[in-house]
């Protein structure tokens, strides 16, 4: 039984934001996304996506420092939450073992 | 682009959310500025925008909570489904609403268009054109035109004043371009200061300098692509203007149609070279400071008039000069501005709209309560499941804005198509560009309006219904059976209003055309001739030829504006007046070939050469001094100091009043002089042709033309035609009214016809009664056709009294006119009853056939 849920787009913005640790927000997840898979990510899938999983509980999200660049506006940072962190650990654990579990003659 | 976004952002996005959005696109857009065009980032910006509508991200309002949407969608498929079940009356609402709409969209981009003209300048405000004013004696002159020093001296005098620049109508040269030779209209001398507050835009050449030297020209885009057949580079080329050499030193793009001057080509101002305070016929315009009022500006000219004594008390002789705003003049009810529109047309086309729109709206509230007892049960069983009236209400709105979508859609279309037409019909282009994203929205905007306007009345009466009586059949609309009645009065009041002043307007046309003006104008063809011919050798050429009767020589082509001259004039009392007096000068033919008539004294072919200075005059002239021996009286053009005339002109002979100005005018003293008299100026030669083939004689005529003068361009019309060509506008009214007036009543007989037909439905069994009894077909017929004689009877007893109140009005502009006699108003009248029953007996009489054995069997 899956206790969490975790869609494949929400894993990976999960994911990215944790690889950038202190440096998630908007932009820079996004730049991330795109030239990890190579596809375009939207402004409005990402921080659907982001607002999403901030309800949920995986991300907590705190305003940066103001930048010119952004006309005046502060970065919303994001860092994931310990609930995140045990839905990431458990989507892991069930891939694993199902792959585990994969008879060899299908990989070979 | 990015604002619209932002804007978009603003009302759509969820507050919370707003900021850091609106900071991540913020970001990216300045960055792809960095890398690519602004356009381009602006572009995906908004793209990211329209993107980002997903309910997670949207603002939650009120209105998406509350409303029910599997309801929407339920009303949205009942309302789809009714228009399908009833497909009769469905279409007679969009077809009326749709050609309703249509319209309304074409008269909404003419008057738009009228609207906009000498809007578009930078300075709009702040440009003006001065009128100027002047008092001689008894005689006031108010016009446009002044003196050419009025300009530059306005610069000099009045600090607030900017710039002042100054135009003069030079005519309509003949160009000269190597061997092509074209005739040019709208050409003007204009100087620097006019193409700077004018805003010229220069494609080619200099602003600043290329109208300073004598002999320059400056093209507009498409003149010099015309001229110069595409050459690219044409300053510092030569053209040879009425045979003087002149340069083209700078091409400025197309001056916008919607601007109320025009010109094709300017001719540097320092051409001219007789500019004085005495020489009229210059127009000034102004740029003033932005924060100076106008009437400080009118203030300050009436003190530089005293200061610099323009006026002549001692002479009786006063100017004074006030401005007026360019963006005014179009329009302005004050006829000396010379604006070329017409508010008042202005004002009956957006009537006409909105009338239009609203008859066929009122086709959509009659059809919809007349089909109520219909639809009564529907709403009877949906209240008993529990709908409350608002939810009734909103279904029928929904119906009728169903409706009006199609229709905006269908009469967006058809407004698409006929717009070449329209703009043919009306003279005014009024091109409404469907490209443009705005039209869109107003278009969807008024689809809504319209819905709701129509669907209001229906969903408040058939929501009112209550469910016990509608279900147990005890339901009788009859409230709204008057208010029905009402409606469809208002429809033909409108229609026959349109109707009468459609016929009012072609009889005036006809009236103007056949009116006789004293004159003969049938088979005269006018020469315009290019070089002067004082012994007549070009008039003896012509009258070899069998098929010319008679040639005479003027310089007065009639209805091209008036001619006159200041004389004074001692009248049988022995007062001396100044006073204006219209001229043309004639050759001895001319009385003869025009078939003036004369009633007293000689021609001057009897009175042949024993005095230059006799004159014929009209018997408004003798009337208005009160000669009682006309004869040997004369006119003189200014009197010494001691009374005696300066120049005589004596009167020879009498003629019987003629109308050669515009039938706009009464007829004005007037006097004929012999034609040496005065300065020749644009000679006309009048010929008079007889039977035979009229292409061989104007070929006759072009060919000898060409032989006398090689260096003009032939140009000849035949007199007749010209005068025609006057009443053009008044044409252009006339098919519009005739357009629209067919339209109105067309829409309104849509819905009678479907009135009509929903009546006579419910009283089928009565009718079929009726024959069961032995009426017969003729009284079936009078007795459903009654209801309906009576409602259009009373729409023409209201529409009369409006009718000639309007084209009373219309008629004033007029001197010669017809008056609305009562014969007008009762055709009229009689034209929307005829349609009328016809549209109803193509009804009457499918009911009046019909068997009753098959309507009366199922009870």
């Amino acid at each position: 039984m899956i206790e969490y849920k975790l869609g494949h787009f929400e894993e990976i913005v999960l994911l990215t934001v944790c690889v950038l640790y202190e440096n998630a927000y908007g932009i820079s997840i996004k730049d991330e996304i795109e030239s990890r898979i190579g596809k375009r990510v939207s402004v409005g899938a990402l921080q659907s996506a982001l607002r999403r999983m901030e309800g949920k509980g995986y991300l907590e999200s705190k305003e940066g420092e103001e930048t010119n660049e952004r006309g005046g506006r502060r970065k919303r940072y994001f860092t994931i939450t310990t609930h995140g962190k045990n839905a990431l650990k458990e989507t892991k654990d069930l891939r694993m073992k199902l792959w585990e579990e994969i008879p060899s003659a299908i990989l070979s | 682009m990015k604002k619209i976004g932002d804007w978009i952002l603003y009302l759509f996005c969820c507050k919370e959310y707003y900021s850091d959005i609106r900071g991540d696109l913020e970001e990216l857009y300045s960055r792809r500025i960095a890398s690519s065009s602004k356009i381009e980032a602006s572009f995906k910006y908004f793209v990211a925008v329209v993107m980002l509508m997903r309910p997670s991200l949207l603002k939650s309002s009120r209105f998406l909570n509350n409303m029910n949407t599997s309801m929407t969608n339920q009303y949205i498929k009942a309302s789809y489904r009714n228009l399908l079940k009833h497909k009769f009356n469905s279409a007679i609402n969009v077809f009326g609403l749709s050609v309703g709409i249509a319209a309304a969209i074409l008269l909404y981009g003419y008057v738009r268009f009228e609207q906009s003209y000498d809007k578009g300048y930078d300075k709009a405000e702040s440009i003006y054109r001065v009128t100027c004013h002047s008092k001689f004696g008894d005689r006031i002159r108010n016009g446009i035109t002044g003196s050419g020093m009025l300009a530059p001296t306005l610069e000099t005098e009045i600090s607030e004043i900017k710039l002042a620049g100054r135009r003069y109508y030079f005519g309509q040269p003949v160009i000269q371009n190597g061997e092509n030779k074209f005739r040019q209209s709208s050409v003007y001398y204009a100087d620097v200061n006019l193409t700077q507050i004018l805003e010229y835009e220069y494609l080619q050449g200099d602003a600043k300098t290329a109208l300073l030297t004598p002999n320059s020209i400056v093209l507009s885009k498409t003149t010099a692509a015309k001229i110069f057949e595409g050459e690219v580079n044409v300053v510092g080329q030569n053209l040879v203007v009425n045979q003087v050499l002149m340069q083209v030193t700078g091409v400025i793009e197309d001056v916008p149609l919607n601007n109320n001057f025009v010109p094709n080509m300017l001719v540097s101002m320092s051409t001219m070279t007789d500019i004085s305070w005495d020489r009229m016929g210059t127009i000034t315009y102004v740029l003033i400071e932005d924060d100076v009022s106008p009437n400080r500006i009118d203030e300050k000219m009436l003190e530089m008039v005293d200061r610099l004594k323009l006026g002549s008390p001692e002479e009786d002789f006063s100017v004074w000069f006030d401005l007026y705003p360019i963006a005014d003049i179009h329009l302005s009810p004050d006829a000396n501005q010379e604006g070329r529109g017409s508010l008042s047309m202005v004002y009956a086309l957006s009537l006409i709209a909105v009338f239009i729109i609203l008859i066929a709206s009122i086709n959509y509230m009659n059809l919809a309560t007349a089909r109520s007892s219909q639809r009564a049960k529907e709403i009877g069983v949906r209240k008993v499941i529990g709908a409350v009236r608002r939810q009734i209400s909103y279904q029928f709105l929904m119906e009728s804005i169903l409706i009006s979508v199609i229709s905006v859609a269908i009469g967006g279309f058809l407004a698409f198509l006929f717009q070449d037409a329209f703009v043919q019909m009306t003279g005014v282009a009024s091109t409404i560009d469907f490209l443009n994203v705005d039209i869109f929205l107003k278009l969807a905007a008024l689809a809504v309006v319209i819905g709701l306007i129509a669907g209001s009345y229906p969903a408040i009466i058939l929501s009112s219904f209550r469910p016990v009586l509608v279900l147990n059949g005890l339901h009788v609309d009859k409230g709204s059976m008057g208010l029905r009645r009402v409606l469809v009065v208002f429809q033909f009041m409108i229609s026959i209003v349109l109707i009468i002043s459609t016929i009012v307007v072609y009889n005036q046309i006809n009236f103007l055309l056949n009116k006789d003006l004293g004159f003969n104008e049938e088979a005269v063809f006018v020469v315009r001739l290019g070089k002067a011919d004082p012994s007549g050798l070009l008039k003896q050429e012509y009258l070899q030829h069998p098929n010319i009767k008679s040639v005479a020589a003027t310089n007065l082509m009639p209805a091209t504006g008036d001619s006159g001259a200041t004389f004074s004039i001692r009248n049988e009392s022995g007062e001396v007046s100044k006073d204006n007096v219209s001229m043309a000068t004639i050759d001895n033919d001319y009385l003869d070939l025009m078939e003036i008539e004369l009633i007293k004294g000689k021609t001057f072919a009897d009175d042949n050469g024993t005095n230059s200075n006799s004159i014929i005059v009209n018997e408004a002239l003798v009337s208005k001094y009160g000669w009682k021996e006309p004869l040997g009286q004369y006119i003189s053009t200014s009197m010494e100091d001691d009374g005696s005339p300066m120049e005589k002109f004596v009167i020879v002979g009498i003629v019987k009043d003629f109308n050669m100005l515009s039938l706009y005018n009464t007829i004005q003293p007037f006097a004929f002089f012999k034609k040496p008299q005065f300065d020749w100026g644009g000679q006309y030669l009048f010929i008079k042709l007889g039977e035979g083939d009229l292409v061989k004689t104007v070929t006759f005529i072009q060919e000898k033309f060409e032989l006398f003068d090689e260096k003009s361009l032939f140009s000849g019309r035949f007199l007749d035609v010209h005068l025609e060509s006057i009443y053009q506008q008044e044409q252009k009214t006339a098919k519009i009214f005739f357009v629209f007036a067919a339209l109105t009543i067309t829409i309104a007989c849509l819905g009678l016809f479907g009135l009509a037909a929903y009546t006579l439905e419910r009283r089928i069994k009565e009718i079929s009664i009726r024959k069961v009894l032995g009426a017969n077909l003729n009284d079936i017929i009078k007795l459903v056709s009654i209801e309906f004689l009576i409602i259009i009877l009373v729409s023409s007893v209201v529409a009369s009294p409006l009718a000639y109140f309007f084209m009373g009005k219309w008629l004033s502009n007029f001197s010669y006119h017809v008056d609305v006699s009562l014969l007008t108003i009762l055709m009229g009248a009689f034209v929307a009853l005829l349609i009328a029953m016809f549209t109803i007996s193509v009804q009457a009489l499918r009911t009046a056939k019909s068997n009753p054995a098959t309507t009366l069997k199922c009870e």
